[in-house]
């Protein structure tokens, strides 16, 4: 359980090709001890160069790192109390499950060579020290289920499997903190999905400080007692995963969080009334005071509904695609805002076909408005 | 499939046409004939060429409708080698140099002509008037009674070539330094006395050496005639090197060699050894040599340009004055199917204008007392001055008799190098030593005494047989195969583009590799038909195995070259590929340059470093030198220590070809396993051992494996820098394969070897295979 403070950290590489590229830009971050922190953003937002200066597999070019408010931009990483599981796995192919889960105890122990302790007279201190090393061992496979898989080679184990030892290995020594690097992007889907749950209840037991990284925004909010949204090298939001998905700090997260992502139209907003291509729709009187402006409207396909032709504050919709889900059809709809997708109980979208045209609206209160461009504020 | 018939049908035609074709040299059109001549112009150098090719060129002028063809392969080594592959391809050229000391072997073996009938027919030709006749009364008799063999010894007999030149030995001396040494030049009847008195002397000049002795065994057979001894009786059978008087004698010669600074060259490496040494004018005399090195003394600047005098003395005197006279005919193939031609052809290039455009050239002395005894030779325009001095010896010089087998010659030359030259042996060891190998190869009768013919019948029913089955098979293979017609003419086309390289392998590599087999238990030569074999069982197995003793040393050779080059090797590999791994500026360049040796050609690269293994002034020795270590003879008396080693020192740099490999492996690693080793705790030792090591283990198996295959066939480097010399001290397994092979002739033998090798490399193999099961990780091998 140990505090993890990003101060100002930023990576800069050194390109012949361009000079520098800046990869990660002054993240400030401070993860509890105990907390599940989730790492989340497209690939090349510099969420895996944050996670690896933190193990101490990437420099620090500025800012500082503390764990447990000690500054640690120097220490080696095996100094750092840490553990890494790699998206790989990175198991020693040509160790056992058992060899590779005590590999970290092996390398940490006093006596490493038996014939010095033997000669130093310290034989038995060694025997304790290595039937200390097998009971953890034992006991990190029992938690994980490992038992039956100890002799066996990584390359006789399934991918869940080799996922397994990996966290085992990484859990065996016990670190101050938890690093994961996309560690459940090789299994298929449905083992991805139960992997998350297993981690998550393993979290819970071990209550240690856990820093995730994923590009997946469901796997992060599923998993994350906090979510840190990056892009571009810089953190969107650091909140808790209901917090980025209601109240998204810009038009980024907004796009990225939630499946399927949020509707998000570029037009003007005046007296409360938002106007793209020429179709307006009340937002209500308290968006009156924001003036007028040029902005971005966004709202979830889970809060457009479908209402009767030329009701008030509706706009009029084709269907282009319909993909029904079971319990739910998703609508992609072709209107004068663009393509906009909707989200609807599977029973009111029963009798729909593709072609027909409807109308739809939403909720003004469940609407996000946000300053133009990619990264716009949310007003 | 059509294809396919017409490729097979083609190829069957080929080869029938090469079987069945007839020696048919030169019958053209217009009735005119070709003569094919064979020669090599070694010490001559392009000069002898010139004078072979102007000759022939008058000769075909002088005789319309005879053609010749002529072939100059280089030095005798050369000559020799592309002779007998000729010889065993019955393609024998027509006229050939033979030298004198293998005239038993080639006429044993039945590959020369006698000539007497055209001897004896020139004697009527000239009392009809004929003055274009060859009249042995004009030649010193030694020189042609050295081609006469009569089935058991040279000297009487069927005369099997015309002698086109000879010479006589002595030393060849520094004027200079005599005059500086205060000492007087030697007298025509000076001795083994004089001789040594005069080296003490010399050597005595600062910087400079007494003399240069070689020791083949040629001239140690002379040294041990001027004190009336010799090395064999006269029947050729029992040895006679082992009486006191020859070892006291040699004695001698070891003794000025061993015990003595500066009297006698240390000159026991082959490096510094040779005529060559002359030529530095650092050294006062050398010898026992013939006229042959005349044409590159005569490089040597005069006193006035920087260099210095020479001149010639017959060989000293020991108990009584004797001399040997070393010589080379003009001989014709047995099988010639133009003899009158040829004969023509011999008496043509032994004419006295031949002999005297040779004598001018300065390489030989004529074998016509004629043309020895008048200007061409005499004339002493360019030095030396005494060639009255070669005439001087002919009375007391004699032919050397040596057994038709060739081996006796080897193996009295690697003991006394092992007595006379590395000195690791006492003489009265070597002498012995030579006895026993002698004994045991005579001994050897691989056989019994009345071997059977070989049954080529049984053998040729046993291949069609083994043929046929592998045909069936192969055709049951294919019927057996996918039902679908698309998959069938799939395989179909599979088949027949795979069909060039099996048929390849099937004539070109197994076949020869299972005749190969066969001929191991034979006695075949290697030098006429494959019907002339007999069978000898595993004769020549059990003689390696138990007896050889040149091959017990070979294997030994072999062994302790393998012991280090191949740990050794392979470390470096491992240590230059983890440094060639490094992300540095410039890395390209470093990668080329370590691997660039190994793209470099053999015989060059081994020429090189012979200069930097050279005792004396070789670039190794002298640094050591400059650190303060006297470096050893690798090649001369140390090499039984550091001989092997040598080699392996060399074989290190050419460690870029594993090195690419291991760099390739190292590569494969992925970068997670060190990270997640970094953060397991592990610093670089530990995970170089954990980490690399393991996951390179396939790699190195492999690199191993080649290199202990490698190790065991070490070849170009010997048979280039030393050629197994000195005294067998570095004559690898394959050197000793191709001395028995293409040198001795004992092909049947020499197959022998080559199976045992192959079996020791499957073994160490399968050793290797088996050891390193458990420690070898594969990670695509799933089980």
């Amino acid at each position: 359980m140990a505090t993890v403070t990003l101060t100002k950290v930023g990576k800069v590489y050194a390109d012949s090709a361009h000079g520098s590229v800046r990869a990660v830009e002054a993240v400030d971050l401070k993860i509890h001890g105990g907390e599940f922190c989730v790492l989340v953003g497209p690939s090349g937002c510099g969420k895996s160069t944050t996670l690896r200066m933190v193990a101490g597999l990437e420099e620090i070019s500025e800012g500082t790192l503390e764990i447990d408010g000690k500054r640690v931009n120097d220490l080696p990483a095996k100094d750092r109390d840490i553990a890494f599981v790699f998206q790989n796995y990175a198991l020693y192919p040509h160790l056992t499950v058992a060899a590779n889960i005590a590999f970290g105890l092996e390398t940490r122990r006093l006596h490493k060579s038996g014939l010095i302790a033997a000669l130093k007279g310290q034989l038995s201190a060694r025997r304790d020290e290595s039937a200390s090393i097998r009971a953890r061992v034992s006991e990190v496979s029992r938690t994980l289920g490992l038992d039956p898989l100890l002799t066996r080679f990584p390359r006789e184990l399934s991918g869940g499997q080799r996922q397994r030892v990996a966290v085992g290995r990484a859990i065996a020594r016990d670190p101050k903190v938890f690093l994961f690097d996309e560690p459940l992007s090789n299994l298929d889907a449905r083992l991805r999905i139960e992997t998350r749950t297993e981690l998550r209840l393993l979290h819970r037991r071990l209550a240690a400080t856990i820093i995730y990284v994923t590009h997946d925004q469901e796997e992060a909010m599923t998993l994350a007692d906090r979510l840190v949204v990056m892009h571009q090298g810089r953190v969107q939001q650091n909140a808790s995963a209901q917090e980025c998905y209601e109240s998204p700090a810009n038009r980024f997260v907004a796009g990225f969080i939630g499946t399927p992502p949020m509707n998000i139209v570029d037009g003007n907003l005046k007296d409360g009334v938002f106007t793209a291509n020429g179709v307006s729709i009340s937002l209500g009187a308290e968006r009156a005071p924001l003036g007028a402006r040029a902005c971005a409207l966004g709202f979830r396909p889970d809060r457009v509904r479908v209402v009767g032709h030329h009701a008030p504050q509706s706009i009029t919709a084709t269907l282009a695609a319909i993909e029904r889900l079971g319990d739910r059809t998703d609508l992609a709809l072709d209107t004068a805002w663009g393509r906009i997708v909707a989200r609807l109980d599977a029973d009111l979208a029963r009798e729909m076909r593709e072609g027909e045209a409807i109308s739809i609206t939403f909720d003004s209160e469940h609407t996000h408005l946000f300053e133009p461009g990619e990264c716009g504020r949310r007003l | 499939m059509t294809l396919a018939v017409v490729a097979v049908l083609l190829v069957t035609a080929a080869f029938a046409r090469v079987i069945t074709r007839t020696v048919t040299s030169g019958a053209f059109a217009d009735g005119e004939i070709e003569l094919t001549v064979m020669h090599w112009s070694g010490e001559g150098g392009q000069e002898e060429d010139k004078i072979v090719e102007d000759s022939l060129a008058e000769f075909e002028a002088a005789h319309p409708g005879v053609r010749v063809k002529r072939l100059n392969p280089g030095d005798a080594g050369s000559f020799y080698t592309k002779l007998q592959t000729m010889m065993a391809a019955g393609e024998a050229p027509d006229v050939f140099y033979v030298g004198y000391e293998r005239v038993a072997n080639f006429a044993s073996l039945e590959l020369l002509r006698p000539i007497d009938d055209f001897v004896a027919r020139e004697a009527s030709l000239r009392t009809s008037g004929d003055t274009n006749t060859l009249d042995l009364a004009d030649f010193y008799p030694q020189t042609v009674d050295a081609f006469r063999f009569d089935g058991r010894r040279v000297g009487t007999g069927s005369l099997y070539g015309i002698p086109k030149d000879f010479t006589t030995v002595g030393f060849y001396y520094n004027k200079d330094l005599f005059q500086q040494a205060g000492i007087a030049f030697p007298s025509r009847d000076w001795t083994w006395d004089d001789y040594i008195a005069a080296a003490r002397a010399l050597g005595q000049l600062p910087g400079i050496t007494g003399s240069e002795f070689v020791t083949w065994p040629v001239m140690v057979r002379t040294y041990l005639r001027t004190e009336g001894c010799e090395a064999i009786d006269d029947g050729l059978t029992n040895i006679r090197v082992d009486e006191p008087a020859a070892l006291s004698a040699l004695d001698r010669l070891r003794a000025w060699r061993h015990d003595e600074v500066g009297a006698l060259t240390s000159g026991k490496s082959k490096i510094a050894t040779g005529a060559s040494v002359f030529l530095g004018g650092k050294v006062g005399m050398a010898g026992p040599f013939g006229r042959w090195v005349v044409p590159s003394y005569r490089s040597i600047p005069p006193k006035s340009d920087g260099g210095f005098d020479w001149d010639f003395a017959p060989l000293p005197r020991g108990n009584r004055e004797a001399n040997c006279v070393l010589t080379v005919s003009w001989s014709i193939a047995r099988d010639t199917p133009h003899p009158e031609e040829s004969w023509k052809l011999v008496k043509w290039l032994t004419n006295a204008k031949s002999q005297a455009a040779n004598a001018r050239l300065g390489l030989a002395i004529p074998t016509m007392k004629s043309v020895a005894e008048g200007p061409a030779f005499l004339d002493a325009s360019l030095p030396p001055t005494n060639n009255q001095g070669y005439l001087d010896a002919i009375p007391e010089a004699v032919v050397i008799g040596w057994p038709s087998d060739p081996t006796f010659e080897q193996i009295l030359g690697s003991t006394m190098d092992q007595g006379l030259k590395t000195g690791d042996l006492s003489i009265s060891e070597a002498i012995a030593a030579f006895g026993q190998k002698w004994d045991a190869h005579v001994q050897f009768v691989p056989g019994g005494t009345n071997p059977a013919p070989v049954r080529w019948g049984l053998f040729a029913a046993i291949g069609v047989a083994i043929g046929g089955l592998i045909l069936a098979g192969l055709v049951l293979l294919i019927s057996r195969g996918p039902r679908e017609r698309s998959t069938r003419s799939e395989e179909r086309a599979g088949f027949l583009l795979a069909s060039p390289w099996v048929l390849g392998f099937l004539l070109f590599m197994a076949f020869p590799i299972l005749l190969s087999f066969v001929l191991s238990m034979t006695n075949w030569k290697g030098s006429g038909p494959l019907a002339g074999a007999d069978w000898v069982g595993v004769d020549n197995y059990t003689q390696l195995l138990a007896r050889d003793g040149r091959f017990h040393t070979a294997c030994r050779v072999t062994a302790y070259y393998a012991a280090i080059a191949v740990p050794g090797g392979q470390l470096l590999a491992l240590l230059a590929a983890i440094i060639m791994s490094q992300k540095v500026r410039g890395i390209a360049f470093f990668r080329a340059a370590w691997y660039l040796p190994s793209v470099l050609a053999g015989v060059g690269v081994s020429i090189l470093w012979r200069w930097i293994f050279d005792s004396e002034g070789g670039l190794l020795n002298r640094t050591l030198e400059l650190i303060g270590i006297a470096g050893p003879e690798w090649f001369g008396k140390d090499a039984a220590l550091f001989g092997p080693p040598a080699f392996a020192l060399m074989s290190f740099w050419l460690v870029g070809g594993s090195m690419i490999v291991y760099l390739a492996g190292l590569q494969q690693i992925p970068r997670d396993l060190y990270e997640a080793a970094e953060i397991d705790g592990a610093g670089p030792m530990r995970r170089f051992f954990r980490v690399t090591l393991p996951m390179l283990s396939p790699v190195i198996l492999f690199n191993l494996i080649m290199a202990v295959i490698g190790s065991f066939q070490v070849f170009t480097q010997a048979f280039v820098m030393t050629g197994g010399e000195p005294g067998d001290l570095t004559r690898f397994y394959v050197l000793y394969l191709f001395n028995k092979a293409f040198e001795l002739y004992d092909m049947g033998y020499a197959s022998a070897m080559a199976w045992i090798l192959l079996v020791v490399v499957l073994i160490f193999t399968g050793i290797i295979l088996r050891t390193s099961a458990r420690v070898v990780y594969y990670e695509s091998l799933r089980k």
